[in-house]
């Protein structure tokens, strides 16, 4: 590396990042401008960006009219250089590019498994080529392929009975950021330059664990290749940094489309990049090369792409969602470990574009939250979320003192330092489930098949609470022991069979990796044991002596009511289960973490639960995530936050979840706002309400 | 341009971010919709997916190997 600053930095402050290392952080820390301001400076969208919008609008509406998908590419594998170039409007687009040579037609991407390709074509009228299924089915193996050839019969019992479920072992798993900034910041050459020598220096006694570490090195370095080739079929020199701000965002859009062109990863998140790109955009207006409008023009072109990233989802997905989300998390804000907000007018402009070119769930708008975030930008988020409902936030203050100043959110809440670390997705274990197992020796009480261990049943009309929480703590050491062998089986293949090269080659040599875990249903579990200690709870029997209902005599705490009877089990469950994650090894030694969720799965992993001993019935929604049940927290939502607060976060580094509601109808009237049933005027003069 | 009543909302939703996220909550969801020229507000505290569509809602997808159970 010369030590000559190349023409493209001009301008820019030195560094260790100008020094002959791979630094984004030490650029931004460098370089940025920090914005205090308001939002007037802001301006509307350009005759250009209506009219290609227009024209998205327009296909969007072409798309719902053919049932949801447009076009399907059944025969090209999809690369990153797998196709031509695709525009919506050449002449007027300012930032380019789309996942195939035309928008709105989804890839085929079979590395995660051909069957779920075939499913996904199948569901909207399609087939995938034959010659492509043979390749896929006879010459070539699949993540899916060498997952279920892993699968122990056990593991595939749990997996039908929902024991254990959400397991990425179908496709792409996501939760990896590649940091798409060094591509405009370095230029592809000198990325490739750093990668040879992160091979050079790599250790030469062939272990397997080095042997692996090489390949997937050379892997990056062939990824770095094709993304160059990407940008010259758009006719773009990507070999050298970025020169100005339109230049940043272009070629931080193909690192990011190459990863989407070779990756069907559910949560394909795009990292920080609005701080970034207005070093860039800030220099641009400083030498008067853009005006405001063009930098808003630019940034709404590119938002613009980033909502039309698709992909080919199966029916599972589709009765899920009734869509294809792809999270395309983009986080904006926060603070520097100096103290400094890193706000920035770009974190304006991206926002903006909720404006410019309407509300959308997409890109997955994320603001980094800090106390200490300038009022004004504070006040312009509130705006944007009353008006849009499309932005989230994530506590910067309590994310900072983990992950430093250059992480980002992967899915929704997901974090991790931006080339730096990388999650191995981990789906969930339903614990109300394994409460079932526990009384029931074992037994699934929907499919009457033996998943679990042959541990003695319960026995007697009554729930005797020692007894069961013996059972139940002998049955959670099984499912946590299952459940991480089993995430050890679909990452070591997702590794071998669907490595995601490119993202990967815009990390550092050595990761972090982080083992996320997941577990659902605690509140019912909470309850459940709860009403086995404080109330009667009476065993009602099958012809076959499995344990298939439940009744309840007498009252019983239930969780959310900041009880600390029944709130303290529901503490202990979460320290007990990570406690007994924490045993068992970890695929490439990944740091385990767990989270408690979630909405949309609760309702998923509620038909799939049967009866339980808190009253619920079967098919009835698992609570969402750590809330209470619904309808249980008779104490409004103060009450419900402070058995939420209780769960220890250092067992849950990954997340700890409950949902309230605030139903203002004040807000705009007067200058209160209720929150529940509650006056949060009161609750804020009281931090430990 | 937004309405001097919804400039008076936001500046009241940012207090209430403020001591949401002072009080440790992770991960903060914000939806509204009206509802009878009021505004509905659901917020999610959380540090986890909370959004309805959380991509952590991934779907365990069946494959013939598994029906075949």
């Amino acid at each position: 590396m010369s030590n000559v600053m190349p023409n493209e930095w001009k301008g820019f402050v030195e560094g260790r990042w100008s020094s002959g290392t791979i630094n984004v952080r030490d650029f931004i820390l460098k370089n940025y401008t920090e914005y205090t301001g308001d939002a007037s400076f802001l301006t509307p969208p350009t005759e250009a960006t209506k009219k290609l919008w227009d024209m998205v609008i327009d296909l969007s509406e072409q798309e719902r009219a053919k049932g949801g998908v447009l076009d399907m590419d059944t025969k090209i594998i999809s690369t990153i250089t797998s196709h031509g170039p695709g525009y919506l409007d050449k002449e007027l687009e300012q930032i380019v590019g789309f996942q195939t040579d035309k928008p709105f037609k989804r890839a085929l991407q079979p590395f995660g498994g051909i069957r779920m390709a075939q499913n996904a074509c199948e569901q909207y009228g399609y087939k995938v080529d034959p010659s492509v299924v043979e390749i896929f089915t006879k010459y070539r193996k699949t993540h899916n392929q060498g997952v279920f050839d892993a699968y122990t019969p056990e593991m595939r019992l749990a997996r039908k009975s929902a024991i254990i479920t959400g397991l990425p072992d179908a496709y792409g798993r996501g939760r990896i950021i590649g940091d798409y900034r060094r591509v405009a910041l370095y230029g592809i050459d000198r990325l490739i330059e750093d990668k040879k020598h992160q091979i050079d220096t790599s250790l030469v006694r062939m272990t397997s664990k080095n042997i692996r570490l090489r390949e997937e090195l050379a892997e990056q370095v062939r990824a770095l290749e094709e993304l160059r080739e990407l940008g010259k079929i758009y006719g773009f020199d990507i070999s050298k940094p970025a020169a100005n701000a339109k230049e940043a965002i272009q070629w931080l859009y193909f690192g990011y489309l190459a990863a989407v062109k070779e990756q069907n990863g559910a949560a394909m998140s795009l990292g920080r990049t609005s701080t970034f790109l207005d070093i860039y955009i800030e220099r641009d207006l400083r030498n008067g090369l853009i005006t405001e409008q063009q930098a808003q023009e630019y940034i709404d072109h590119f938002i613009m792409k980033l909502r039309l990233v698709k992909f080919a989802r199966t029916p599972e997905y589709n009765e899920l969602f009734s869509g294809d989300p792809t999270w395309v998390t983009e986080s904006i804000g926060g603070v520097s470990v100096d103290g400094r907000s890193m706000v920035t007018k770009n974190s304006f402009r991206y926002i903006h574009t909720l404006d410019n070119l309407g509300s959308a769930p997409e890109p997955n708008m994320t603001v980094l939250w800090s106390v200490k975030l300038p009022r004004k930008f504070k006040e312009y988020c509130a705006e944007m979320s009353i008006k849009s409902s499309s932005i989230q936030y994530e506590n910067d203050d309590l994310m900072r003192v983990i992950h430093g100043d250059d992480y980002a959110v992967a899915c929704c809440v997901s974090s991790m330092r931006v080339g730096k670390e990388m999650q191995f997705f981990g789906a969930r274990a339903n614990l109300a489930k394994c409460l079932l197992y526990a009384i029931n020796g074992g037994v699934d009480e929907r499919l009457k098949i033996q998943v679990g261990p042959r541990y003695r049943m319960v026995e007697g009309d009554y729930l005797d609470y020692d007894d069961v929480m013996e059972k139940y703590d002998a049955m959670m050491e099984w499912l946590a022991g299952l459940y991480v062998n089993t995430l050890n089986v679909i990452h070591y293949m997702h590794d071998k069979y669907s490595y995601e090269k490119l993202q990967m080659a815009l990390h550092d040599r050595d990761v972090k990796r982080y083992f996320a875990t997941g577990i659902a249903g605690l509140s019912v579990v909470a309850d459940s044991l709860s009403a086995i200690k404080y109330a009667k709870v009476k065993c009602i029997r099958d012809e076959n002596g499995i344990v298939v209902d439940y009744e309840v005599e007498g009252d019983f705490p239930k969780y959310g009511n900041n009880d600390d009877r029944v709130d303290s089990i529901a503490v202990e469950l979460v320290r007990t289960f990570m406690d007994k994650i924490r045993k068992h090894h970890t695929y490439r030694d990944g740091v385990p973490t767990m989270s408690i969720l979630t909405i949309t799965s609760n309702v998923v992993y509620g038909k799939k639960t049967g009866n339980t001993p808190d009253g619920r019935k079967m098919g009835v929604p698992l609570a969402p995530g750590a809330n209470p049940m619904h309808g249980r927290d008779t104490h409004g939502a103060a009450a419900s936050l402070s058995s939420v607060a209780k769960l220890p976060f250092r067992h849950a580094q990954d997340g700890i979840s409950n949902t309230f509601s605030i139903i203002p109808d004040a807000l705009g009237k007067d200058n209160t706002v209720f929150m529940g049933d509650i006056d949060f005027d009161a609750l804020m003069e009281n931090d430990n309400d | 341009m937004i309405k001097p009543d919804e400039k008076n909302d936001a500046s009241q939703l940012a207090d209430l971010i403020d001591k949401l996220i002072e009080q440790g909550s992770g991960h903060i969801n914000i939806s509204c919709e009206g509802e009878d020229g009021g505004i509905s507000i659901d917020t999610f505290k959380s540090n986890d997916c909370s959004c309805s569509k959380g991509a952590c809602c991934q779907p365990t997808e069946f494959s013939d190997e598994d029906e075949e159970l």
